[in-house]
């Protein structure tokens, strides 16, 4: 038994010994190979193939390399033509005129014509339960006409300032029966087959129209939803790319990987429920912020990577984001025991903190939040819910306290801002304010860009201030890949794009 | 033949009872299916016209009745989170989680069987006492332990063994490689168990009158055990095997989980997860089916062998 607990104990030494492994020599030159196979971790599982069906960000992170929309996201966060060649808006911004790009074609070898156009925005009309960015288009199309075999002009029921970011809706064959089944597209690789918890194939199509894109060959986008055994595939070479690793496996893979920081369009946030006492007290939310250390929470957390936020939007949308919110309420013990007495709880107060159970980083957050909400007399009981019941009784049900989530961003910053608008569906915070609402719609009426922006940062200035939630961090991006993988291009929205990716030797 | 209706009618309600807590559950634990499906995005409406699709906005009774109808057409349904019929799911996974289990038995009889003969052999020995304590401490450690001790040991320190899953179809000599540890996990305490079963049954055997008599005729100790006494050991201990097969499959779901394996288990895991009760419902019953159709068969077997036993 001795002997036993020893070769035990020796075990241990070594696996605490395992990250310190010889790398190859950096300095010798290395060169771009053509093709080669990729395998991507992801967490998630696929909801529905269907393009327009799909709702989990999960999902289009992963078919964003096989779907193209007559607009595509770029990396900076721009919109540029992919399945059209050009486009046209009227001068009362009600007609969008499309040109179709020449010799695109589809994943079956067909050539896309404009009845597919055509068909893929009719296909989405009338009761097709289609995801958010294909209903806000579908809503507000009034007809689609064909001009020519190369044009198509899509006339509006009413001006929409955000409607161009709703044009990345894809384009599907409209012979193709059953898209679920088999998803075929425009974009850079098509797909293979899709084993459900499992993984997805995707090949290179050779007929892209751009020319001498992807290199990769072949990808895989594995579903591996142990985070330890992700690590353990990449530390032995079975993984190339493990896009949003928590930053705590930084140490053990420097020497074996290559890591890369990158900003997130993300934001996490401690929720609190407006309509619930005493959060519906400003001083209370106000004196929250105050107590809450984000820095604390990103150094413990984020290996001090993250960035600390002080409204609904991340640092990465350059062009939108209003850096005057930031240290709207800088940390200050003080200054929050004070509006706790203005408000009438001197003594503090006691409130439930719901955390849920898949997001590690989120309890782990809500376990510092309480300890630095305890130095102000509140006591928050944290509890952990799983993931089922929090979509259900939290974020549908509204039926909570407080809570810790983080909210995924889109290319489209009315897209980030609009949850807060007072009968907004996704508005699990129940925050009501008049004049953010007001702002809100202007945004919706105009086209002028650079009012738009300008009313954007008011938007964001007005959260700030009124603090429905305590926006607490972005938290940075983190990517491991092969020590061979070149050209990883990292998105401001929740994509892979796997065109730009190659290997070198 | 009374016998038989007997069992066979125990082993129908046996279902039944399975089915309709496994039905229950769901009702208890909190989370929709619909939301769980189309996630945070999602509108009202979109849920609303999932759940009518899924039956889920008719009462209990109605869908309960519904979902038996179809399972004995040998209808299991379709997968919420995957839209996609549930038979096609198993399908795919059983073979992962069968080969899984037969490995893990063949383990447990192949190591255990000749440990149990070993052990009553040299019973009052010290090397006896040795093999006690070992067969003590396999009962005593839980696979998903086992697992992640044999991911350390032979994953990261050994690099032996990878975690990325292949099928027998792809490369039949990778796959046997990949699941030699999950299996030796979900058999280490399997051998224990044959084992001492193993031991019990011949320390019992020796005490009989008939190896007496063999002793006396002057047989060699190795020849009795070998002729008289295993043979007759051998009986029980087949019924042994069928025993396992349950906990072995039980054992699978947690095993599968700590080695990431594509098999029922993972999938078992993944409905309960995102409240997909019909895959959740079609697996609960796949495998309680199994359980209790193989124990049918150990009554039957042992009635077969020994007819003295009146159940």
């Amino acid at each position: 038994m001795k002997k036993l607990i020893g070769f035990l104990a020796v075990l241990m030494l070594m696996v605490s010994g395992c990250g310190k492994e010889k790398t190859s020599n950096e300095n010798t030159i290395k060169t771009k190979v053509n093709g080669g196979e990729l395998v991507v971790r992801i967490s998630q599982d696929m909801d529905f193939l269907d393009p327009h069906k799909a709702l989990a960000a999960g999902t289009y992170e992963v078919m964003f390399n096989v779907f193209e929309g007559l607009l595509k996201p770029t990396h900076e966060g721009k919109l540029i033509p992919a399945v059209a060649e050009s486009f046209k808006i009227s001068k009362d911004n009600l007609v969008y005129t499309f040109k179709l790009r020449d010799g695109i074609k589809f994943h079956n070898g067909k050539d896309v014509e404009i009845e597919d156009i055509i068909f893929s925005l009719t296909r989405i009309g009338g009761d097709f339960s289609g995801n958010s960015i294909v209903r806000d288009l579908a809503k507000n199309i009034k007809n689609i006409k064909k001009i020519d075999d190369k044009t198509v002009a899509i006339e509006l029921k009413k001006v929409d300032g955000t409607i161009l970011s709703k044009f990345t809706t894809a384009i599907i064959p409209r012979d193709v029966v059953d898209i679920e089944q088999s998803p075929i597209g425009t974009g850079p690789f098509k797909f293979i087959e899709y084993l459900p918890g499992q993984k997805l194939l995707m090949e290179k199509f050779s007929d892209y129209w751009i020319g001498g894109v992807p290199t990769i060959d072949k990808v895989e986008f594995s579903i591996i939803k142990d985070e330890q055994s992700s690590i353990l595939s990449l530390q032995r070479g079975e993984i190339d790319l493990y896009p949003r690793m928590g930053s705590t496996h930084i140490s053990i893979l420097e020497n074996t990987n290559n890591i890369i920081v990158t900003e997130q369009n993300l934001m996490q946030i401690l929720s609190l429920n407006n309509k619930v006492k005493p959060f519906d007290d400003l001083r209370v939310r106000q004196a929250i912020a105050y107590a809450i250390d984000s820095e604390e929470i990103i150094d413990t957390l984020d290996a001090g990577l993250g960035k600390a936020i002080g409204t609904n939007m991340s640092p990465v949308m350059k062009n939108y984001y209003n850096i005057e919110t930031e240290g709207t309420y800088p940390h200050n013990i003080e200054k929050a025991k004070k509006l706790l007495k203005e408000a009438g709880y001197e003594n503090g107060f006691e409130f439930t903190l719901s955390l849920p159970t898949n997001y590690r980083f989120h309890a782990d957050t809500g376990v510092i939040i309480s300890e630095q909400l305890k130095k102000v007399g509140i006591k928050a009981n944290l509890v952990e819910v799983e993931w089922g019941t929090w979509l259900k009784d939290i974020y549908a049900g509204r039926k909570y306290e407080g809570t810790i989530i983080a909210l995924d961003g889109k290319i489209e910053p009315y897209d980030i801002l609009n949850r807060y608008i007072s009968n907004h569906r996704r508005n699990f915070m129940n925050y009501e304010s008049k004049e953010y609402d007001t702002v809100m719609k202007k945004i919706t009426q105009i086209t002028d860009e650079k009012t738009k922006t300008e009313l954007y940062k008011e938007a964001q200035m007005i959260l700030a201030q009124d603090i429905p939630v305590v926006f607490i961090m972005a938290p940075a991006g983190i990517i491991a890949t092969d020590k061979d993988l070149r050209g990883y291009t990292p998105y401001p929205i929740y994509v892979q794009d796997i065109s730009t990716l190659y290997f070198v030797k | 033949m009374i016998y038989f209706i007997k069992r066979i009618s125990i082993m129908i309600f046996t279902l039944f009872l399975v089915s309709v807590i496994s039905f229950s559950v769901f009702q208890i634990i909190p989370g929709d299916p619909a939301l769980s499906k189309l996630g945070i995005e999602a509108s009202q409406e979109q849920i609303d016209t999932l759940r009518t699709e899924l039956m889920l906005d008719k009462p209990l009774s109605t869908q309960y009745i519904y979902w038996a109808k179809n399972i004995l057409k040998g209808n299991l349904g379709e997968s919420i989170r995957f839209s996609r019929p549930i038979k096609e799911l198993i399908r795919e996974r059983i073979v992962v989680t069968l080969s899984l289990g037969i490995y893990a038995i063949l383990i447990a009889v192949v190591i255990g069987i000749p440990i149990g003969i070993l052990s009553a052999k040299y019973n009052d020995t010290k090397l006896g006492a040795w093999l006690s304590i070992f067969s003590h401490l396999g009962l005593a450690i839980p696979e998903f332990w086992l697992g992640i001790i044999f991911l350390i040991i032979f994953g990261i320190i050994f690099k032996l063994f990878s975690l990325k899953y292949i099928s027998f179809g792809e490369d039949p000599i990778s796959h046997i490689k990949i699941i030699t540890l999950p299996a030796f996990a979900l058999a280490i305490s399997r051998i224990s168990v044959v084992a001492r079963h193993m031991k019990n049954i011949i320390l019992e055997e020796q005490e009989k009158e008939y190896v007496i008599t063999a002793y006396s005729k002057g047989l060699s100790a190795n020849k009795i055990y070998l002729y008289h006494i295993l043979q007759n050991a051998l009986i029980p201990t087949i019924t042994i095997i069928g025993m396992l097969t349950a906990g072995v499959l039980g054992g699978a779901i947690v095993v599968e989980q700590v080695f990431n394996l594509p098999g029922i288990g993972t999938l078992l895991i993944n409905g309960v997860t995102t409240r997909d009760i019909p895959l959740v419902q079609a697996i609960i019953t796949y495998i309680a089916s199994v359980v209790v159709i193989i124990n049918f068969l150990i009554d039957i077997l042992y009635r077969v062998v020994d007819p003295r036993i009146l159940i």
